[in-house]
């Protein structure tokens, strides 16, 4: 029987570039520097940034499309291609069919705002350079072409709990043969819009920028496998936050059974926030991990740091369960799990 | 559950599924209804005007394909606060999933995932935000329903709810190809048993930031929009959406559904070769038409027509063009071909749903839909440009659609019979 397997993971974070520096800071769980963004007419905006790239970094993401990119792109790269490598999938075969998932709830927003900017100042003079960055599926695009890869190529968008749908898209398509390996990719950037608008459900959440990357494959003898994603639970006027979080947790994980496993749940330190999460996992008796106290809130990228972090659990045999509980910001909680 | 490890034992054994349409609507410049769209895709009308949504005196161009909603219209799902919060993208995408419920039949409570396509989806709304916050004295009472209904997952996940539907919605944002790729993956959801119905389209309305990109590019035509034409010189925007219900062919037979064609082929990829010029060749898109056509068991030579994506400017025709002739081959002199963006402009998120509306209007009416403002075509089409208004003999036809990115994709229908 073959399973989804995880065969190589990515991460660009505030913590820095690579899967070792978002797994050291989660694992340390000190909170990391924060940095204010100025924004118009009001006080500045508290953001946790990715760190400056070394010149290795820099030289390792020169290619002709990424030359005027926004910092999203870039990400998107650094993290996909590390998740590639782990797995040593050079995408050589010509007969290989690697899909690519892409998943961003902000999506390219700094080129965005400053081409609407432009566009009010004067649209005659707004740069045709920028606008084709604004859109959701730059940075999926810029990938492609850094790879060479002309399979499937899809983005997104929305909550972070979108990851996960990825996350059950790229299973399906593996398992009915149609691609040979998946990058599900996911990431933000930085810009004071976002956190002008994240303001209104937090003043206290740095909001985070970066990206995170899993390459997906299907294999018979692998040590562990993506064993669930739940339905999505939605918000609305028959369904509050807190009843949609109880019952992803209840279809993910029935009887809060915690031996050997970790959780990496949502939970961000703003206590009017994690209260349906808190209460909903109020009887886990595994270990936990919150990667959002330690990173901020990154929206879909925060989801994949959430299952890198799992899954690199699981990996090292801390844990042989791995649960991700996903309560988003706007629209649905959602949750998986990866079993040995 | 999305996936489930019981998905795992029936890996490479799954079984496809016919996959038909049983309901539709739409909303473009032509017109809210099936019946004014018939009439004017099959006439070949021309539905722009003067912009009136945003200023464009300081623009190049100043027309687009407007779609007018009617001042009140009933919602009864949708409640007035709600309503009173989404923006035009948003009452379009509920304007069409109220037609298309109504003709599909289906009751509330039926399970059905959402799968739609946009490029900007809300982003009237995001325009209204970014001009509060830079604004001195601006208030923040609105800024936070603004950053929630602005997002398109909360409007896909309305017209969900207008309709007490059961399922995940899923929002798909591959520019122009947005449309066709919802349609697409839906399809698929249906085709391999992950649900028996599902209900997909694609939207977008047109705003500031987006006209302004096109026009910076210098993209839109200053004259008229004439895909193919030997002198083409740019396309056209318009806005719309198109709301399907598909279901499998055994399930709308059982409750005797009216069947408005079938979908029988879908295949996606990506031209690698630059953000927003396509392949001069046109490879990836020979290579969609090829994927889908060999799903759905056809060869080019038993396509009769084909939907282009045809948006008028010089490169996108000339690729287009390039891999039309290759694609059918030796078959290409059979072919029929047309742009539909001639009529409505270039719908982008929603530009492959309103063709796939456009097509199975064609299939069911047994006409072809004109290009009429192509004059003179390139001489580089060795196809058969339809620029009248003709009757037809179709089974099936295709339908492409690219995007900024390299985003690729097409359809294949069928009719009803």
């Amino acid at each position: 029987m073959k399973h989804v397997v995880v065969s190589g993971m990515g991460a660009v974070s505030p913590a820095g570039w690579g899967v070792h520096a978002l797994l050291d800071a989660v694992t340390a769980g000190h909170r990391l520097e924060e940095t204010f963004q100025e924004r118009p007419h009001r006080e500045p905006v508290g953001v946790r940034i990715v760190p400056e790239p070394s010149a290795e970094i820099l030289n390792r993401l020169r290619h002709p499309r990424l030359r005027r990119v926004s910092p999203i792109s870039r990400y998107v790269v650094w993290a996909a291609r590390e998740a590639l490598d782990e797995a040593k999938e050079t995408l050589n075969s010509p007969t290989a069919r690697i899909g690519t998932v892409f998943c961003t709830t902000s999506g390219c927003v700094s080129y965005s705002r400053r081409f609407y900017q432009e566009t009010l100042d004067d649209p005659s003079l707004a740069s045709p350079l920028v606008f084709p960055e604004t859109v959701f599926n730059a940075p999926a695009s810029h990938l492609a072409a850094v790879l060479g890869n002309r399979a499937e190529n899809y983005t997104f968008a929305g909550d972070a709990g979108t990851v996960l749908q990825g996350l059950a898209l790229a299973g399906q398509l593996l398992l009915r043969g149609e691609l040979d390996g998946c990058l599900l990719v996911a990431a933000e950037e930085r810009d004071w819009l976002i956190g002008d608008a994240f303001r209104s459900f937090s003043k206290s959440i740095p909001v985070a920028e970066g990206a995170g990357a899993l390459y997906l494959t299907l294999s018979e003898g692998a040590k562990f496998r993506l064993n669930k994603v739940t339905d999505p639970f939605f918000y609305g006027a028959d369904t509050t936050r807190e009843s949609a979080v109880v019952s992803m947790a209840r279809q993910l994980d029935p009887g809060h059974e915690g031996e050997g496993a970790m959780l990496l749940d949502g939970v961000t330190g703003s206590s009017r926030l994690d209260r349906p999460e808190l209460s909903a996992w109020r009887d886990w008796t595994g270990t936990r991990r919150s990667v959002k106290t330690v990173l901020g809130e990154g929206f879909a990228a925060g989801a994949m740091w959430q299952i890198v972090a799992g899954v690199s659990a699981l990996r090292t045999g801390e844990v042989h369960r791995a649960v991700v509980s996903l309560p988003g910001s706007y629209q649905f909680a959602i949750g998986a799990e990866f079993a040995i | 559950m999305l996936f489930h490890p019981t998905d795992s034992r029936s890996a490479g054994s799954i079984e496809s599924r016919r996959v038909v349409v049983t309901g539709c609507g739409l909303a473009t410049a032509l017109g809210n209804t099936w019946e004014a769209n018939a009439l004017g895709f099959r006439e070949g009308r021309s539905a722009f005007r003067g912009v009136r949504r945003f200023p464009v005196d300081r623009q190049r161009v100043k027309i687009a394909g407007e779609v007018d909603l009617p001042e009140e219209f009933p919602f009864p799902g949708v409640s007035e606060r709600d309503l009173h919060r989404t923006d035009h993208g948003a009452k379009m995408l509920l304007w069409a999933g109220e037609q298309c419920m109504a003709q599909a039949g289906w009751s509330k409570g039926s399970e059905a995932p959402l799968v739609f396509g946009t490029t900007s989806g809300g982003m009237l709304l995001g325009q209204d935000y970014y001009r509060n916050a830079i604004a001195p004295t601006s208030s923040r009472r609105k800024q936070s329903e603004r950053s929630i209904y602005y997002q398109a997952q909360r409007q896909v996940t309305l017209l969900k709810q207008a309709h007490g539907l059961i399922g995940s919605t899923l929002v798909i944002a591959n520019a122009c190809a947005s449309g066709a790729n919802a349609i697409g993956l839906a399809w698929q959801l249906v085709r391999f048993g992950q649900a028996e119905r599902a209900l997909c389209g694609g939207y977008d309305a047109l705003c500031e930031l987006v006209f302004a990109g096109f026009d910076s590019l210098q993209a839109l035509s200053p004259t008229v929009c004439r895909p193919f034409d030997e002198h083409r010189d740019g396309l056209a925007l318009g806005e719309g959406a198109a709301v399907f219900a598909i279901e499998t062919l055994a399930g709308a037979k059982a409750r005797g559904a009216r069947i408005l064609g079938e979908i029988c082929g879908y295949a996606a990829g990506t031209d690698c070769h630059h953000l927003t010029q396509p392949h001069p060749c046109g490879l990836a898109a020979v290579d969609t038409m090829t994927r889908a056509c060999a799903v759905a068991g056809l060869s080019p030579g038993e396509i009769q027509y084909v939907n282009a994506h045809g948006t008028g400017t010089p490169m996108n025709d000339a690729s287009e063009t390039e891999a039309i002739n290759c694609w059918a081959g030796n078959t290409v002199g059979d072919l029929r071909v047309s742009s539909t963006k001639a009529s409505v402009g270039h719908l982008l998120g929603a530009a492959g749903a309103v063709e796939v509306a456009v097509c199975l209007m064609a299939l069911q009416g047994q006409w072809l839909p004109p290009t009429r403002t192509c004059r003179k075509p390139d001489p580089a089409c060795r196809f058969g440009l339809i620029t009248e208004p003709q009757a037809a003999s179709l089974n099936h036809v295709i339908t492409n659609s690219f995007g900024f990115g390299g985003a690729n994709a097409s359809l294949v229908l069928g009719g009803a019979g």
